[in-house]
């Protein structure tokens, strides 16, 4: 359990950075419940200004399926307490698993009026990224106690793994010099 | 026939000058009135210039009585639109079931030659190999000046032999290859007479030939009526004999019953219509006003005979070796020598044509003459010996690639005032005219002959991969035909080929400069700035790209090379997909868009892709190494070796294949093959830092550890700044023992890549103080949020006092 408040982190500058690579389109998304015209696509189409918006009870759920086990190392969640006041989730948990009747809360946190991005990195005991097949975001309460929440953004991060192959591992050159020679394109 | 003729003329004036609509109009209403095959023809063509295509097609469907010209229309539409069994059908088509295509040449006569190329260009379609390149050799064998033949067939792997391609033997094969040529002479004198009446630039030719050619003989065809007029430049050109040459577009139009060769007629006809003349021989009339003036051109020819004799001397070596032991008739003597002069375009013509026949004076005073009586055989040496400079020295076809050169040469041409004249040769007889007129056009048809033998073993080597032989041979071109965008695209694209992206770039930088409208092997150019990381380079090209052309696939692969530099994955995967939508022939955006998927992941995809790109273009290395890169990814090793021996087949001097199959062999546990396969490399290309390293890794990994840190020492120098370098280089010692050698290693290599190798370099430095064997290569998969902590939590030894190190690792503390 973390407290969290937004700073500054960007999952676009990671991205960019090359270690890590969003994996939401390799997922399929689903919603416990949503109003008509604030769903997955609002949800997924980056842009902070669009956003989902719940229509049921709580927990309200954000499933993400994937069709392969997939490694996840970070989680990013866009929320603005300015613009959504009591539609912001506070506490959110997140669970994985295989399926939805196999899945572990493995991290709960707790948010404090943000306004940004929230980063929750994913490690398990070894402080190593997870391999899961499926993950499940819960919004088990908002500020103000609302019942609906506001979810603006969603990115999951995966890492590039280097191949395990001891050759390969040296097709990352840090020079122009030699990278350019890496490969043929 | 009556009625249609004027119609006729009408239509095709048109169609010269661009009015499509007002052609398709006007043929329609012909059609109605006469439904002839050959006002189906018109119609056919009206509609397909309009880009029409598909109503071309289907008015010319089913018409099992078409004549020629209509079915070879018919056959390019059907072609056009992808039905390629309909239009080899209709071009085999009283073929009497045989498939060969032998008759083409009776049935289609003039047009005979681009039947076979199309032919050529279904059989490649439909992966008919073999008769592709025959069809393109005897398209070849009828007309010489279809390079894009002998380009489709160095493309499609056969090696044709520019020498023997690229020769003019016969002057049958000459008038089929501009069609009507004899014809384009009697447009030549024409225009000259206009000419020398105005006494104005050349370039004003237009009304006053028109009129002149107006006058006489409406049964000609009006397209002949049409040729000089066709552009400022064109009547320049037929005087120089050019215009049959670009012509060739045209052979389509000639008709059959205009085709007579015969001078005499309409020799007379032209004699008959200019009233003014009143005399028999057109070259009366010219005496009186023209003597002066031609001799004081003759004057000025002379001089520059002078300036220019240095050069001559060369040009006949290379370029007229067959015509000055072949036709040395005396007759013939004189053309050749305002051929050679060239300084300008007009002066050239107009030389030509006055010192054509006229005198013994020009004979006299060209200092050319010894040229004829020694012939070296061509070398390329001497045409280093010449200076810089941008005028034309090669013979007139240079003509044809004028509109593809730089502005500045036609600036620099020499004698802007002589462009007056061109007075008709006063003696000249009618005959003696049309022979000397036919000689000149031999001779810039064989000057062009000349260029293009050049440049086609330039592209075969290039298509063999025989990179450094292309360059030679390109950089032996005359400087007007080497500063041309081709040329150094095709110079660029050499340098690519082998990998020295640097060189590339410079050329293909100045191609964008000079012409940024171009878009050709653009593509080409961006995968060199991907390569080299130059991102501002790349996004200002795709922007100007995406600003010039939306339609283009070429476009469309730049962006995404861009967004793929920029890691924007997803991005460029859209704008690779876009290119393929544009066009779906196009098999280097497969391939990117190949090596994209791969980069994210998606093999199966990208596997798609490549398949794809093989299947358009068997012989694209890319494609195939990029099929081998996904087996190796998959450690489906053997497969992968396989394609990539494959690649390697079709480009066998890549340094990097080598260095990929290398390491797929290593992988695979064959050591001494991988070794070999490495040291092949290096032999290719003793500068590739890329092989030293793997080699080391190799000598490495086989525990040859003097021969790795030989190896790995010899790389630092080269490439001081790698880190992986250093890394190696540290693990070598750490095995050997050295620890603190190795730590010193590991730390250079820290400092100079904290974020990239690290999360290997610290599994490395921990273990290097105590413990015992550690897997050294378990990659901790790096979150990035660690790393900012990481390169702070690593000061190990303070990098003070080493050389080779850049200053700014310093600041990594």
């Amino acid at each position: 359990m973390s407290l969290k408040r937004a700073s500054n982190v960007d999952p676009i500058k990671n991205e960019r950075a090359g270690n890590v690579r969003e994996v939401g389109s390799q997922a399929i998304w689903s919603l416990s419940s949503c109003k008509p015209g604030f769903g997955v696509d609002q949800l997924r189409d980056d842009r902070a200004d669009t956003y989902w918006q719940s229509d049921g009870q709580l927990p309200h759920l954000v499933n993400i399926q994937f069709q392969r086990k997939t490694t996840i190392s970070d989680i990013y969640i866009y929320t603005d307490y300015k613009l959504d006041e009591s539609y912001t989730p506070s506490r959110i948990s997140i669970r994985v698993g295989t399926h939805f009747n196999d899945i572990q809360e493995i991290e709960v946190i707790t948010l404090s009026e943000p306004s940004g991005w929230v980063h929750v990195p994913i490690k398990d005991i070894r402080d190593k990224p997870i391999r899961v097949f499926m993950i499940q975001i819960a919004v088990t309460s908002n500020h103000q106690n609302g019942r609906d929440t506001h979810m603006r953004q969603i990115k999951i991060h995966s890492p590039i793994e280097t191949p395990n192959i001891p050759m390969d591992n040296f097709l990352n050159f840090s020079t122009v010099e030699l990278q350019q020679h890496a490969t043929i394109r | 026939m009556i009625v249609q003729e004027p119609v006729q003329a009408a239509i095709w004036h048109c169609l010269n000058h661009y009015d499509y609509t007002d052609a398709v109009f006007l043929s329609e209403r012909l059609y109605a009135e006469v439904k002839s095959d050959e006002s189906l023809f018109l119609l056919a063509t009206a509609y397909f210039r309009n880009g029409q295509k598909d109503h071309a097609y289907h008015i010319l469907k089913d018409r099992t009585d078409a004549s020629a010209q209509c079915r070879y229309l018919f056959g390019i539409c059907a072609y056009e639109l992808e039905k390629y069994a309909e239009a080899e059908d209709v071009l085999l088509e009283n073929q009497s079931g045989s498939n060969s295509m032998d008759n083409i040449v009776e049935e289609f006569g003039d047009q005979a030659a681009f039947a076979l190329v199309l032919l050529g260009k279904i059989a490649a379609k439909t992966e008919r190999k073999a008769r592709a390149i025959d069809a393109w050799k005897r398209a070849l064998k009828l007309n010489p000046f279809l390079w894009s033949s002998f380009e489709s067939l160095c493309k499609i792997g056969d090696k044709p032999n520019p020498q023997n391609i690229f020769q003019i033997n016969n002057m049958e094969n000459l008038s089929m290859c501009h069609g009507n040529s004899i014809n384009n002479i009697e447009s030549v004198v024409i225009t000259t007479n206009a000419i020398s009446q105005d006494n104005q630039e050349t370039f004003n030719t237009p009304p006053p030939s028109q009129q002149i050619l107006t006058n006489f003989n409406p049964n000609m065809n009006a397209k002949q009526l049409c040729t000089p007029e066709d552009s400022p430049l064109a009547a320049p050109l037929c005087m120089s004999g050019i215009r049959p040459i670009q012509g060739t577009r045209k052979v389509m139009r000639v008709k059959p019953e205009t085709g007579s060769n015969s001078p005499q007629p309409t020799f007379g006809q032209f004699f008959d219509s200019p009233s003014d003349y009143g005399s028999p021989t057109f070259s009366q009339p010219m005496l009186p006003g023209s003597n002066s003036h031609h001799q004081s051109l003759a004057k000025r020819m002379r001089a520059q005979v002078d300036l220019f004799i240095n050069r001559k001397e060369s040009i006949f070596q290379n370029c007229k070796p067959v015509f000055s032991q072949s036709t040395n008739v005396p007759a013939t003597k004189t053309p050749t020598i305002p051929l050679a002069i060239q300084p300008c375009q007009n002066v050239r013509r107009s030389s030509r044509l006055f010192s054509n026949n006229y005198s013994v004076k020009e004979n006299n005073k060209s200092p050319n003459r010894n040229k004829f009586a020694t012939p070296k055989s061509p070398s390329r040496k001497t045409k280093q010996r010449i200076s810089k400079c941008n005028l034309n020295k090669n013979s007139s076809y240079t003509e044809l690639n004028t509109r593809n050169k730089m502005e500045k040469e036609k600036s620099e041409t020499v004698t802007s005032s002589e462009t007056e004249k061109s007075a008709i040769p006063p003696s000249a007889t009618a005959e003696s005219c049309i022979e000397q007129a036919i000689q000149m056009q031999r001779q810039s048809a064989e000057g062009l002959m000349c260029l293009l033998r050049d440049i086609g073993e330039a592209y075969l080597d290039l298509s063999q991969f025989n990179c450094v032989t292309a360059i030679e041979r390109l950089n032996s071109l005359p400087p007007n035909q080497f500063n041309t965008s081709w040329v150094y695209c095709l110079l660029g694209l050499a340098y690519f080929e082998q990998a020295d992206y640097e060189t590339c770039v410079k050329y293909f930088s100045e191609v964008h400069d000079k012409e940024p409208y171009r878009l050709e092997f653009m593509d080409v150019y961006s995968t060199a700035l991907w390569h080299l990381q130059k991102e501002v380079v790349l996004s200002a090209l795709a922007q100007d790209l995406v600003n010039l052309n939306k339609n283009s696939p070429i476009t469309w692969c730049v962006s995404g090379n861009c967004f793929s530099l920029h890691k924007e994955h997803d991005t460029a995967i859209k704008f690779f997909q876009r290119a393929v939508q544009v066009d779906p022939h196009f098999p280097y955006a497969y391939t990117l868009l190949g090596h994209e998927y791969i980069t994210t992941e998606e093999l199966d995809k990208a596997m798609s892709c490549f398949r794809n790109a093989v299947r358009l273009d068997p012989r694209h290395y890319n494609a195939w190494f990029g099929i081998g890169t996904i087996y190796s990814k998959q450690e489906r090793y053997r497969l992968a070796e396989m394609n990539y021996a494959k690649a390697l087949s079709i480009n066998s001097r890549s340094s990097v294949i080598l260095c990929h199959i290398g390491v797929v062999q290593h992988a695979l546990k064959e050591t001494e093959k991988a070794l070999a396969t490495f040291n092949t490399a290096i032999n290719n290309n003793p500068k590739s830092p890329l092989c030293k390293f793997h080699r080391g890794s190799v000598y490495f990994a086989l525990g040859r550890h003097a021969e790795a840190l030989k190896e790995l020492e010899e790389l630092k120098e080269i490439v001081p700044k790698e880190s992986l370098v250093y890394y190696l280089i540290g693990k070598v010692h750490k095995k050997l023992g050295n620890t603190d050698l190795a730590l010193m290693h590991f730390s250079w290599a820290t400092d100079l890549d904290p974020k990239g190798a690290s999360s290997q370099i610290k599994e490395a430095c921990d273990p290097a103080f105590g413990r015992s064997n550690p897997d050294i290569e378990t990659p901790a998969s790096p979150s990035p949020e660690e790393y900012p902590s990481e390169s702070n939590s690593e000061p190990r030894a303070a990098p003070i006092n080493y050389n080779g190190l850049p200053d700014d690792s310093e600041d990594s503390f």
